[in-house]
C-alpha cells in the first residue's frame, strides 16, 4: 500500500536519508529502528510531505499514486496521519477541541460523533479530561490524547513518531497494548522507536536504519535473534 | 416543563456589560451634541478596523497595513459617488466588495511567505496605496483628496432620515455596522472556522498534519478583515466628507494594531471594541489639551503598560474576566501536574 522507492532526503547539502526503500502492505505493523539521528523521523516526515524528497531521487507511492511533492494536508486527506513526536497537542485548546481538530477531515458530523465515542472507549482516561486544556494533562495523558486525535481522522495508515519517549515503564506497557489494539482493528501502522525492544515486540516486520541507510530488514522474530541487532539495540 | 438553570456566574457579568452598551445605544436620547456623538461615531470606525486586525492575528499573522484597506474602501466609495455619479448605498456596498477583492488578491500572494515577511510586505503595501492615491491625479485628485457626499435621505412614509440635518442617523448607522461586524466575528470565533484559525497560529505543522491548508484559512481571515475594514473606511470618508492620501497611513495602521492589542486579542469582538473606544475617546479629549503630540504619548504609554502588566497576549478584556473570577471567588487557573507518572 505504501511504498518508498530509493528516496533521498537532504537538509541543505547533508543527506539525512540515503537511498531508502521500504514497503508497507495493508494491515501491516511495521517498525523502523535506529539510533538518534539515524533518519527515522525524517523518513516519517518525508512520507507526510513535511520534508521534501530530493527531486529526481526517489519516489513515494501510496495505493499506486505518487505522493511525494504533494502538500501535507493533501497527504493527510488521503489517509496518512502522523502522531508527531513529543506528544504535541494544542496546549491552549481543550482535549475535546484537540480531538475535533483531529477530525478536521471528517465532514460528516454523525460519523465524527461515532468516532469520538469509539476513541473514548479506547482511552477511557480522556473521558473526564475532555474539557481540560491540553497543557494541563500529564505526559502520558498527552500522548494518549495525541494518539486519540490521530485516530479521529479514521486514518488508513497511522505513523507513530517515538510514542514511548519519556514515559514510565508502566505507561509504556499500557501504550503498547493500545497500539496493538489499534493494529488489530485493521489500521496499518508504521512505528518509529528508539526503544528497539518495544518496537520489535509489537511489530511484525522491522527495518533498521543507520546513518540514513537501510542496514537490515526482516521479520521481527528474526531480528530479535539477530546478533548485530542484539548487540547494538537490545544491549544483550 | 423544563426548568432552565440560570448560571449567575455567567449572567451577572453579561448584565453588567450590557449596561454601558445600552447607554451607548441611547446616548442620542440624552444629548444630540454633534461633538460628543462624532467622537463615538469615529471610534466605531476604529473598532471595526481593530476587529479585522485581531482576526488576522488569530491566524498568527501580524498585518501592519490595515489602514490601507480603510483607504481603499474610502477611495472606492468616494470615486464611485463623486466620479461615477453612483448614489451612496450601492457605492458603500461596493467599497466593502472592492476592498475584499483586493485583500483576496494581495493575501493569496503575500500570505505565502507569512510571519515577519508578511508584516513587512503589508507595511509597504500601505505605503504603496498612499503613493498611488497621491499620484493618480486623474482619479483621486492627488493630495487635495475627494469630497464624497453624505448619504441620501431615507424616506419611510412621512418620516425622513436625513443625514445632513444631524449626526444621529450616522450614529445609528455606525451602531448597526459595529453590531453586524461583531455578530459576524463572534460567530466565526465560536464556529469551527475560529478553532481552525487558532490551531494554525498555535502550531502550523501540527495543523497541516491534520489536513488543514494554511493558505486557505489565512486568506479567508485576511479577506473577511479586508471586507469589513473597507466598510469602515467608506463610512469614515463619507462621515468626514473628505478623503486624502494622508488620512490613512502608517500611523493609523499602528493605531489599529495598538487598539486591538491593548483591548486584548483573546476575544475577537470585546477586546478590540474596548481598546478602540477607550483609546480613541481618550486621545480625542487629550489632543485638546495644549500639549503637542499628547495623544501619541497615550498610545505609546498604553502599549507599554499593557505589555508590562498584562503580558502573554492578554489585554484589558482579560482584566474583566479576572475581576469576575475574584468576585465569585473562583480559584485561579493553576496548573497542577498530576502524579500518575
Amino acid at each position: 500500500m505504501l511504498e518508498l522507492k530509493n528516496i533521498w532526503v537532504y537538509y541543505d547539502k547533508n543527506p539525512a536519508v540515503r537511498d531508502l526503500s521500504l514497503t508497507v502492505n495493508k494491515g501491516d505493523f511495521v517498525t523502523i529502528l535506529g539510533a538518534n539521528g539515524a533518519g527515522k523521523s525524517t523518513t516519517l516526515n518525508a512520507i507526510c510531505g513535511v520534508v521534501k524528497v530530493k527531486k529526481g531521487k526517489g519516489e513515494i507511492f501510496f495505493k499506486g499514486k505518487k505522493i511525494n511533492g504533494l502538500r501535507p494536508p493533501k497527504i493527510a486527506a488521503m489517509g496518512i496521519i502522523q502522531v508527531p513526536e513529543g506528544r504535541k497537542l494544542w496546549p491552549l485548546l481543550t482535549v475535546q477541541e484537540n480531538l475535533k481538530l483531529g477530525a478536521y477531515l471528517q465532514k460528516d458530523r454523525q460519523k465524527m460523533k461515532q468516532n469520538m465515542e469509539k476513541v473514548l472507549t479506547l482511552f477511557p482516561d480522556l473521558k473526564d479530561k475532555l474539557h481540560a486544556k491540553g497543557r494541563m494533562l500529564s505526559g502520558g495523558q498527552q500522548q494518549m490524547a495525541a494518539i486519540a486525535r490521530g485516530l479521529m481522522a479514521d486514518p488508513e495508515v497511522l505513523l507513530f513518531d517515538e510514542p514511548s519517549l519519556g514515559l514510565s515503564p508502566l505507561l509504556r506497557q499500557h501504550l503498547a497494548e493500545i497500539i496493538k489494539e489499534i493494529s488489530q482493528h485493521g489500521t496499518t501502522i508504521v512505528l518509529v522507536e528508539q526503544n528497539a525492544r518495544l518496537g520489535l515486540m509489537l511489530a511484525s516486520y522491522g527495518y533498521v536504519i543507520e546513518n540514513g541507510e537501510l542496514k537490515l530488514q526482516g521479520k521481527t522474530s528474526d531480528l530479535l535473534k539477530d546478533e548485530n541487532v542484539k548487540k547494538a539495540y537490545l544491549g544483550v | 416543563m423544563m426548568i432552565k438553570y440560570i448560571d449567575w456566574k455567567v449572567t451577572i457579568p453579561r448584565i453588567v456589560a450590557a449596561v454601558p452598551i445600552a447607554i451607548l445605544v441611547f446616548i442620542p436620547v440624552f444629548s444630540t451634541s454633534r461633538d460628543t456623538l462624532s467622537i463615538i461615531i469615529l471610534s466605531g470606525v476604529w473598532v471595526i478596523a481593530a476587529m479585522g486586525f485581531a482576526m488576522i492575528l488569530r491566524t498568527g499573522q501580524f498585518s501592519m497595513g490595515q489602514a490601507a484597506f480603510m483607504a481603499i474602501g474610502g477611495y472606492a466609495s468616494a470615486i464611485l459617488t463623486v466620479k461615477m455619479g453612483w448614489s451612496f448605498w450601492p457605492s458603500f456596498f461596493m467599497a466593502g466588495v472592492i476592498s475584499g477583492i483586493i485583500a483576496l488578491i494581495i493575501g493569496s500572494v503575500v500570505l505565502r511567505v507569512g510571519n515577519i515577511y508578511f508584516s513587512i510586505i503589508t507595511l509597504s503595501f500601505g505605503e504603496i496605496v498612499r503613493i498611488l492615491a497621491q499620484n493618480l491625479e486623474g482619479i483621486t485628485h492627488g493630495a487635495r483628496g475627494l469630497i464624497p457626499p453624505s448619504p441620501e435621505p431615507i424616506v419611510l412614509g412621512s418620516f425622513e432620515i436625513n443625514f445632513d440635518a444631524s449626526v444621529v442617523p450616522y450614529y445609528y448607522f455606525m451602531i448597526l455596522l459595529v453590531a453586524i461586524t461583531s455578530l459576524v466575528f463572534w460567530q466565526i470565533n465560536r464556529s469551527r472556522l475560529g478553532g481552525t484559525f487558532f490551531s494554525l497560529a498555535a502550531n502550523q505543522i501540527l495543523a497541516e498534519h491534520q489536513g488543514i491548508y494554511l493558505m486557505k484559512y489565512r486568506v479567508i481571515a485576511f479577506t473577511v478583515a479586508g471586507i469589513f475594514t473597507g466598510f469602515a473606511g467608506a463610512f469614515y470618508a463619507h462621515f468626514l466628507e473628505i478623503i486624502t492620501p494622508y488620512m490613512l497611513g502608517l500611523w493609523e495602521s499602528i493605531q489599529i494594531m495598538i487598539m486591538s492589542i491593548v483591548g486584548g486579542v483573546s476575544s475577537l469582538v470585546a477586546g478590540p471594541l474596548v481598546g478602540a473606544v477607550l483609546l480613541k475617546v481618550l486621545s480625542v479629549y487629550l489632543s485638546r489639551l495644549p500639549v503637542y503630540g499628547i495623544h501619541a504619548l497615550l498610545f505609546g504609554g498604553a502599549v507599554v503598560l499593557v505589555l508590562v502588566f498584562l503580558p502573554k497576549g492578554t489585554g484589558l478584556i482579560d482584566l474583566w474576566k479576572k475581576f469576575w473570577r475574584k468576585v465569585f471567588n473562583e480559584p485561579e487557573w493553576y496548573e497542577i501536574p498530576s502524579i500518575d507518572e
